[in-house]
């Protein structure tokens, strides 16, 4: 393997501690007593592709997102895109994976008036078509608030 | 010029990775925390990560699918090797029939294959092997060991351990089954 292709790769696997990330709205408005849709985007490291949320193959990990339980708001429902449908030197067909920037949608139930800091998280399993890293989670933080009666 | 311009860039690269990484290590190595000897059934020192080739290979205790402890001690004598996989790996999952065959292959001459599994699930590994079928010892480590190896978490991992119990050679990343093969033949 040529030096510098050999040196990235070590560079890759040693400083990549976690290779998804979440960005959150800075806050999110809703009224009481309703329902609101939160757009939360994860953001997958050039080169790298973390499973789909239904992966073809039982075996892999599929992407999941949740909330910690809070008063006044609900996950309802998690909206994924559509996966990509891509072919690896390890697989003999395409599989279902997220690459780049995924838009990810939350809908949420609300309570009360109030403003409710909720933490979030996404459980994934990043590989690149060469290796696997390990399952990780990354989280991110979630500002609702709930006006109204 | 322009591929003068190109080295340049290449060198200017690695020079950031390479300070950055500098500082990265000596950070994380002064806040981690420092390994009991036996931590995990490992009763070697580390390995540093780079290069590694000559290096006594750690060695350790770990228990199989069936809970029985297996050590590299036992194997002492033959040339060996360890195979980092997980069975939600998809990499690893093209070598494993790899490893079966090339087992087999070499068995005569005394090879060992040891499939280290990192999984957090013993269950998983129960069930992929009840699934699977393989022809060579599998043990449990669920993350234990392979920083012992000095190896960044990637799977596939393989490491080649001569009959002296050095290692020859780490191959992180799914290879080619020839490659394996030539690294199997170095420590026959």
């Amino acid at each position: 393997m040529p030096f510098f292709s050999a040196f990235l790769w070590a560079a890759l696997l040693i400083f990549a501690p976690g290779v998804a990330h979440v960005q959150a709205p800075s806050k999110v408005n809703a009224p009481a007593h309703g329902s609101v849709e939160a757009t939360v985007t994860v953001a997958i490291d050039a080169g790298y592709h973390i499973q789909s949320n239904h992966p073809k193959l039982d075996y892999l990990i599929p992407s999941e997102v949740s909330l910690t339980p809070a008063d006044g708001i609900e996950l309802k429902q998690t909206d994924w895109p559509k996966p990509e449908e891509h072919k690896f030197s390890f697989s003999a067909d395409a599989l279902d994976v997220f690459e780049g920037k995924v838009p990810v949608r939350l809908r949420l139930a609300t309570g009360a008036a109030g403003t409710h800091t909720i933490q979030g998280s996404l459980h994934y399993q990043a590989c690149t078509d060469q290796l696997c890293r390990p399952p990780a989670t990354a989280s991110f933080t979630l500002t609702v608030v709930v006006s109204g009666h | 010029m322009s591929e003068t311009k190109s080295k340049s860039a290449n060198w200017l690269i690695i020079g950031v990775v390479l300070i950055g990484g500098l500082i990265y290590l000596a950070y994380s190595r002064k806040n981690a925390p420092q390994p009991a000897a036996a931590a995990g059934g490992v009763e070697a020192p580390l390995l540093e990560a780079g290069n590694i080739a000559g290096r006594t290979a750690p060695t350790w205790t770990l228990p199989d699918a069936d809970g029985k402890q297996v050590s590299l001690a036992q194997f002492a004598g033959h040339p060996v090797v360890l195979d980092f996989w997980a069975t939600w790996c998809g990499p690893c999952a093209v070598e494993l029939p790899w490893w079966k065959e090339l087992q087999d292959k070499y068995r005569a001459q005394g090879l060992v294959v040891i499939g280290v599994s990192e999984d957090t699930s013993l269950a998983d590994v129960k069930q992929y092997l009840a699934k699977n079928a393989l022809n060579y010892q599998v043990v449990w480590d669920n993350s234990k060991l392979m920083p012992t190896y000095g190896t960044p978490f990637g799977l596939p991992t393989t490491l080649f351990i001569n009959r002296q119990g050095k290692v020859t050679e780490r191959a992180v990343g799914l290879e080619g089954k020839p490659d394996l093969d030539k690294a199997i033949r170095a420590i026959l």
